[in-house]
């Protein structure tokens, strides 16, 4: 499904370049749930953002389910957003003015889904996180744990192939993280693909697959 | 979808209110401005058209453009109308119009009526709706008058007033009976003339002359399907037959379409019509629209510097799968619906303010005028564009972002460009400060043209007018009686503040491509004491000399003899003002003249005076005798006691006559209602300079408060470093401080431009000094720094512990 071949990434700094990634090589089956580690700035997040589409890369290929992305237009990756990948942030990222509700409602309006359609979806995530009685409730009027709940039943929402997840329980205490990663792995058996970021073994452990970063190079998996 | 955004849109709205709140009410009175301005605009343009022979109708001018400035006259000879109708198939009718305000008595009572004199075929011209009698022999008797609906209500009340009967009162105080013959619907306040009824004009049924007295205003109807051009062209062959002096081709007679006279009509010398200058809708027009900018400014300014706010939710929505339209289409959303919300507070302000400003522009409507479908479509449509021009920048910088950028938690690449919103602000405070130069130049000039000497003492001054009776010189004698009163004089043929009420020109004999025109006035023998004009040299009229005492105009009319005629003519004695005397080169007095529009005998020089406003030229002065011994009184009274003065002449009129009201005015307020349009246009401007100002100085204010609370953090690094709050308060100040330098140095030179073009307007006119451009430089400047440094020395004096703390 996904397909890195010798992918590298640099800042141009002086007359030389800063290495991000370098000569990365990694492929991504359906139905893999995969953790990328390592230290700070070892460009683990960068290359999450390299699967998903949010930067760029200096040299290499990228193909993802048979497209290369370099020649992807930006129209073809906000479809590739709407359909297929979803993204779950440390941060949570959630839109401040929205609800509970309405935030987990975005992602299925910029896909068109029609008003009871979408009703019955967010129920259903709202039921399935046990956030039923913070539906109306606005982000910040929730914790830490529960935000990143809601991030991921929005993530869920339009039903993706592809979850990306950077460290998602970062923020959290650990029996928060936990229970993320619980679901995590619930979704996984359930066929959908995911990769996430992360810095503890703990929550690798919970993927069928761990490749380690440093210094831009993959060193081991 | 459409659901969400707008609950977004209000929740923004509320969550950051005082900023919505400086944008809504920056909306609101711009846009209440404009609405304002489109009921004004809306209002000029409908002048005249309520008459369904609008596209027919013509007046008739005589242009000069051998004059400078070239001269439009809509006083031509009166003939001139008759003698086109007869002579020109195209031409389907023609009536004389001359307004001017008809002393009536009904059962007793006294009123003056805004009368119009007309020929036969006026309501053919006109075709107003007759709604008792009959339109077409309406004007036919020299007795008949037509009422409009509203008098003929208040004269005869209850009643059928078709042939009841009016007394005219004449210029000697007799009275003729005038029989009612029709009642017409009122006239319009959109009228370029003013009607309560309409009389026959009696003019003498003489030959066409282009060289003869002529003082009446004319218009011609053309035939359905005629071509006014194809008359034009026939004018000069026209004008050729009937002696229109005409040597160079620079004389000529033109057809103003009716539409055009209020707004189109240039300069004519004439002031008795309802007329304004398209000049006004224009500027009127540009102002509205450039606070409209300044608000719209305001809008730009705050949301970029406040997007910084919404640069995490841009990023996360794209991350969602929202494309760049979308996201562009979301934010304009969210400016058409602040822009949307400031609308019905636009409405209430123009509501609220539409009399006093109809008060300002003279416009006789009420609101139900303002308050249209075409108007409000109007303000929704300007609306609307405006949204899109301020919604657009802010929304296509935000929808560029990359989401990658802001989740790196840090907004590098991400920047709207400092330069556009500069550029904004210049522009900004160069129209706030365009605005106030232009203000205060309105009032300078006002100033220097209300404070110019006309000449003669108008203080103390009392004007009575139509004082046309057997027992005038009674009441002359009995006022003299009073111990306050000091002269008393009977004046005709001028009206104080108004101008004359006839004049004649011909070529300048020095140079005959140039016209001079001779205003008269008839004065008895006090009329030099009692309005304080200087005698120069020679003498005034006196009771002393035979050759004043003569009816010369009784004379004339007695005998048949050319030769007698001319030898009256030439010995009517006249005293003419130092100005005549100098164009005409007449050294010594005892001058005999003889010329096309002027004759008589110079028997004294008096020092100019003149009645009119110094906006224009004045004419040359003529004074002739006159022995009528009524006429339009002059009462000098003593400048102490007024209000007892009055009351003791008041009481001497009523015993004089009983069923007269007491009328009069004050000469020096006659004069000041001169510069009535100058004093509306400096209220105007100063309303116009007070809202650019305040709104760009809020926009300014909110500003600065967005572009602190971004910096707290770097305020309070700074001040941990050793900063003093002056140095920090240096850091914000010394940005906007080139700005508005910039902005100064830009709009003082336009404005300079641009008053000393509409100074030229004027014949007389106040210096463009730099001490105004000065003045309001400092002034702008000053409250720009007061606003600044109120915002940023808050963030100064804050504790560097607690701006850290919070970051």
């Amino acid at each position: 499904m996904i397909e890195l071949k010798k992918v590298s990434k640099w800042f141009p700094v002086g007359g030389g370049r800063t290495y991000v990634l370098r000569n990365i090589n990694l492929e991504v089956k359906q139905g893999e749930f995969l953790s990328i580690m390592g230290p700070s700035g070892s460009g683990k997040s960068t290359l999450l953002n390299v699967i998903g589409m949010l930067d760029r890369f200096e040299e290499g290929e990228y193909w993802f389910r048979g497209e290369e992305v370099s020649k992807l237009k930006e129209k073809q990756i906000s479809a590739l957003y709407k359909q297929y990948i979803g993204f779950v942030f440390q941060a949570y990222h959630l839109i401040d003015e929205l609800t509970v509700y309405e935030n987990i409602e975005t992602p299925l309006l910029y896909k068109d889904v029609k008003s009871s359609e979408r009703k019955a979806i967010v129920s259903d995530m709202l039921d399935r996180f046990n956030i039923v009685g913070k539906k109306d409730l606005f982000p910040t009027q929730l914790s830490g744990g529960q935000q990143q709940l809601v991030g991921i039943a929005r993530a869920l929402a339009a039903s993706p192939g592809l979850i990306l997840a950077d460290e998602p329980t970062g923020n959290l205490n650990s029996r928060q993280g936990e229970e993320i990663m619980e679901i995590f792995k619930q979704l996984n058996s359930e066929g959908v693909t995911i990769i996430q970021v992360t810095h503890s073994e703990k929550n690798a452990a919970y993927g069928n697959r761990v490749i380690h970063l440093l210094d831009g190079w993959i060193v081991g998996s | 979808m459409f659901r969400n955004y707008l609950l977004l849109a209000l929740r923004t709205v509320y969550r950051d209110r005082t900023y919505a709140a400086v944008n809504l009410a920056g909306l609101a009175l711009a846009f209440g401005a404009v609405l304002l301005i489109i009921g004004y605009i809306r209002y000029e343009l409908s002048f005249d058209r309520h008459f369904p022979t609008a596209d027919r109708v013509y007046q008739l001018l005589i242009e000069n453009k051998a004059l400078e400035p070239e001269q439009r006259k809509i006083q031509v000879p009166s003939p001139l109308g008759r003698t086109l109708a007869e002579e020109f198939p195209d031409v389907e009718a023609a009536t004389p119009l001359f307004s001017w305000p008809q002393k009536v008595k009904v059962a007793d009572k006294y009123l003056t009526l805004k009368s119009v004199s007309a020929g036969a075929d006026f309501f053919k011209v006109f075709d107003l709706k007759v709604i008792r009698g009959n339109a077409s022999s309406a004007l036919s008797d020299k007795q008949n008058i037509v009422l409009t609906r509203n008098i003929a209500h208040r004269l005869f009340p209850e009643e059928n007033p078709l042939g009841k009967t009016l007394e005219r009162v004449n210029y000697d105080g007799t009275t003729t009976p005038m029989t009612v013959s029709a009642v017409m619907e009122d006239l319009p306040a959109n009228t370029h003339f003013f009607a309560e009824v309409v009389v026959p004009v009696r003019l003498a049924n003489e030959a066409l002359n282009f060289e003869a007295y002529s003082s009446i205003s004319q218009y011609i109807l053309l035939k359905k399907g005629s071509n006014i051009a194809n008359l034009e062209r026939q004018m000069s062959d026209f004008g050729k037959k009937y002696g229109l002096e005409n040597k160079s081709g620079l004389v000529n007679i033109r057809f103003l379409p009716l539409t055009d006279i209020r707004l189109n009509s240039g300069k004519i010398d004439d002031q008795r019509y309802h007329v304004s200058d398209v000049r006004f809708v224009y500027i009127y027009g540009v102002i509205a629209l450039l606070i409209l900018a300044i608000a719209s400014v305001n809008y730009i300014n705050l949301t970029t510097a406040r997007s910084f706010q919404r640069i995490r939710e841009v990023g996360m929505r794209k991350v969602l799968g929202a494309g760049k339209a979308r996201i562009v289409l979301q934010f304009m959303g969210e400016s058409f619906l602040l822009f949307c919300l400031s609308l019905p507070f636009a409405v209430v302000l123009a509501y609220l303010f539409w009399p006093a400003f109809g008060d300002l522009l003279q416009i006789a409507e009420d609101r139900s005028y303002l308050f249209n479908v075409p108007n409000i479509v109007a303000l929704c449509a300007i609306a609307t564009v405006s949204a899109v021009m301020s919604g657009l920048y802010p929304a296509v910088v935000l929808s560029r972002m990359q989401p990658v950028e802001v989740f790196r938690q840090k907004i590098g690449g991400f920047r709207f460009s400092f330069l556009f919103r500069k550029a904004l602000i210049i522009f900004q405070f160069c129209i706030a400060v365009l605005l106030m130069n232009v203000t205060v130049l309105v009032y300078k000039q006002l100033q220097f043209l209300s404070n110019r000497s006309m000449g003669f003492d108008e203080s103390f001054l009392l004007v009575v007018p139509d004082v046309h009776h057997t027992q005038a010189a009674a009441f002359k004698q009995m006022l003299l009686g009073l111990p306050a009163v000091e002269s008393v004089s009977y004046g005709g043929g001028v009206s104080i503040g108004k101008g004359y009420d006839g004049s004649s020109t011909m070529s300048d004999p020095a140079d005959t491509t140039k016209r001079m025109s001779f205003a008269f006035v008839d004065a008895d023998f006090d009329f030099l004491e009692t309005l304080k004009i200087k005698l120069l040299s020679g003498r005034y009229f006196s009771e002393k000399y035979g050759s004043d005492l003569l009816n010369y105009n009784g004379l004339m009319r007695e005998t048949r003899d050319r030769d007698e005629q001319t030898r009256l003519m030439r010995s009517m004695p006249v005293v003419v003002t130092e100005s005549l005397a100098r164009q005409l080169n007449i050294t010594k007095t005892d001058t005999s003249l003889y010329l096309p529009a002027l004759q008589g005998t110079v028997i004294g020089i008096v020092k100019d005076f003149r009645v009119t406003s110094f906006k224009e030229e004045s004419p040359l002065v003529v004074l002739r005798g006159s022995q009528s011994g009524s006429g339009q009184a002059f009462i000098r009274i003593a400048g102490s006691k007024v209000p007892a003065t009055l009351e003791a002449i008041g009481q001497v009129w009523k015993s004089v006559f009983p069923n007269k009201p007491f009328e009069y005015s004050f000469a020096d307020d006659l004069i000041q209602q001169i510069y009535g349009h100058e004093k509306r246009l400096a209220s105007l401007f100063t309303v116009f300079a007070v809202l650019a100002i305040s709104l760009s100085v809020m926009g300014l204010f909110s500003l600065l408060a967005l572009m602190v609370r971004q910096r707290t953090k770097e305020i309070g690094i700074r001040k941990v470093i050793g900063a003093s709050a002056l140095d920090i308060s240096a850091l914000f100040t010394k940005a906007f401080v080139i700005l508005i330098l910039l902005a100064i140095v830009i709009a003082s030179p336009v404005a300079w431009w641009g008053m000393s073009r509409w100074l030229e307007n004027y014949a007389y006119r106040t210096e463009l000094s730099g001490w105004i451009f000065g003045l309001t430089a400092i002034s702008v400047m000053a409250v720009s720094l007061l606003i600044i440094n109120l915002q940023v020395m808050r963030a100064a004096a804050m504790n560097p512990v607690e701006s850290l703390r919070t970051e």
